[in-house]
């Protein structure tokens, strides 16, 4: 790493540092008012404490599981829906202005519809976690697909390539890069939806648990999970940028 | 291998529901191991031809012979170089020159010893596990070069392979060709719209004419190698010239050079 590198990396975390510092300093001082004013520090405490003591524990692995679920079924949703769309171009040129559109929907609004139709449980939630991670996954596998250069393609054909070896030698791998940007949002968007989600249809999990000390005056305990959540996320998307690093490194600036 | 084209015509629908006839009743024999240049304007059909006979695209009349054979399709010992960078971004550039072997299942020893071999003939040594993206345009068209005739080619098509390079490269890249195309003994037809790499490279040069294309003249390059503008002045002066006038350029100086 150069100096200037290591010099920027340090004013990133100077910054937080700063913002962290200036809020602690800021709660101390009650400027929120008695029942908001949590600092950082606090924050963290009582994150620790109900995490040992177990009372967070089955609300993560809830909210872990619904996740998970919503982001496996978005993939197997999403990706074949971005092949599918590169090999029909009728089907592309009809479906595409919805697909690019749909983030535009107040999804949120329509949540009495979702338990009409999924019922109470967790499939509600999943399914809105689904819905919110699709786009992104098969647009990004679509315009992939799409820029594969024409050269590469013809070099297939005149090297007489099967269709497999085609796909598997050519075609993912020039798909891969662009692709993971598709794979990587859809696990944010994903994530997204299935925490708000959990504020207004769950009974549990650590969406409903913020909603629920939220309403109950419990400050700590609701700043603790926010605190979770935004760990956690930022933990997840910086694995996945890593990931998609890796992957693009090899490709032309 | 011999490539005989017989009667050759290449025309597409056009949105308003006409016909655009991009080749028309070409016939020519290429022979085995010539150099042959197609040189033409730009939209001549040239580029079309080279595909034709790649067995990338089909023709709408006549036939494709190799070696008397007719044949559609692409053919195993017919090879394609291309004008844009064709490497894979994802490989480096020993991967890249092994990927025809790789992907026909030659045993894996036998392929690194060839790939090796043709490293050294491209001119990459110490390059082998850079990445495309970390080479230069001309590095990037030797791989490329490297990754067909690494197949033992019968046939090598290129379609201005040197048209993205500057003309110092150019020029430099054509000598290893023909030092190449020595060595290996392969058929070579090459496009190109530049008249001085059509001189210095090329046996025999079919001048095609556009709308609809065709093949107007085949000059015999009888000058010797290598060929330099300064070597034989009079008569490289005049095949240029002969070239100028066949494609129209005669009174537009600034076009030609290429």
């Amino acid at each position: 790493m150069s100096r200037r590198e290591r010099n920027l990396v340090l004013a990133r975390v100077a910054i937080v540092v700063v913002a962290v510092g200036i809020l602690e300093l800021l709660a101390r001082l009650g400027t929120f008012g008695p029942t908001l004013s949590v600092p950082p520090s606090v924050m963290l405490q009582t994150l620790m404490a109900s995490l040992a003591d177990g009372t967070l524990v089955p609300d993560v692995v809830r909210t872990a599981i619904e996740i998970g679920l919503a982001y496996a079924i978005a993939l197997a949703i999403g990706l074949p829906l971005g092949v599918v769309l590169w090999r029909s171009r009728p089907l592309a040129i009809a479906v595409e202005p919805y697909l690019l559109a749909y983030y535009v929907i107040p999804l949120f609004a329509f949540y009495p519809l979702f338990i009409k139709i999924f019922g109470g449980g967790i499939a509600p939630i999943v399914a809105i976690g689904v819905i919110n991670g699709i786009g992104a996954i098969a647009m990004n596998v679509l315009v992939g697909l799409r820029e594969i250069p024409r050269v590469q393609l013809a070099v297939a054909r005149s090297l007489m390539l099967g269709q497999t070896q085609t796909l598997l030698h050519v075609v993912v791998p020039a798909t891969i890069p662009q692709a993971f940007v598709g794979i990587r949002l859809g696990f944010i968007y994903s994530l997204i939806g299935v925490i708000a989600a959990e504020f207004i249809l769950a009974t549990a999990g650590v969406g409903y648990r913020i909603a629920y000390d939220y309403n109950n005056f419990e400050s700590r305990s609701m700043f603790a999970t926010i605190l979770l959540v935004l760990i956690a996320s930022i933990a997840a998307n910086q694995a996945l940028i890593s990931i998609e690093r890796r992957l693009q490194r090899h490709r032309r600036a | 291998m011999r490539v005989t084209l017989q009667g050759i015509g290449k025309s597409y629908p056009t949105q308003g529901g006409g016909t655009f006839v991009a080749l028309e009743n070409v016939s020519l024999e290429i022979r085995e191991g010539e150099f042959l240049a197609l040189i033409g304007v730009s939209g001549c059909g040239k580029s079309t031809l080279l595909e034709l006979i790649a067995g990338l695209q089909t023709p709408t009349a006549g036939t494709i012979a190799f070696d008397g054979i007719p044949h559609v399709g692409p053919h195993p010992r017919v090879s394609v170089v291309f004008q844009e960078d064709s490497t894979f971004p994802w490989k480096t550039v020993a991967g890249n020159i092994g990927f025809g072997l790789e992907m026909r299942g030659a045993d894996p020893k036998a392929r690194a010893r060839r790939v090796e071999a043709m490293i050294d003939l491209v001119g990459l040594r110490g390059f082998e596990d850079r990445y495309p993206h970390q080479l230069s345009g001309g590095m990037r068209q030797r791989v490329a070069i490297g990754r067909t005739l690494v197949l033992d080619p019968a046939i090598l098509l290129m379609d201005e392979p040197f048209g993205a390079l500057d003309e110092q490269t150019r020029f430099l890249l054509g000598e290893e060709l023909l030092r190449i195309w020595r060595e290996s003994g392969a058929t070579v037809v090459f496009v190109t719209h530049s008249l001085h790499e059509a001189v210095q490279l090329a046996d025999r040069i079919a001048v095609i004419a556009p709308r609809p294309g065709r093949i107007v003249r085949i000059i015999d390059n009888d000058l010797s190698r290598p060929r330099r503008e300064s070597h034989e002045a009079e008569r490289y002066g005049a095949m240029i010239e002969e070239l100028r006038v066949l494609l129209g350029l005669e009174g537009n100086r600034e076009q030609t050079r290429a």
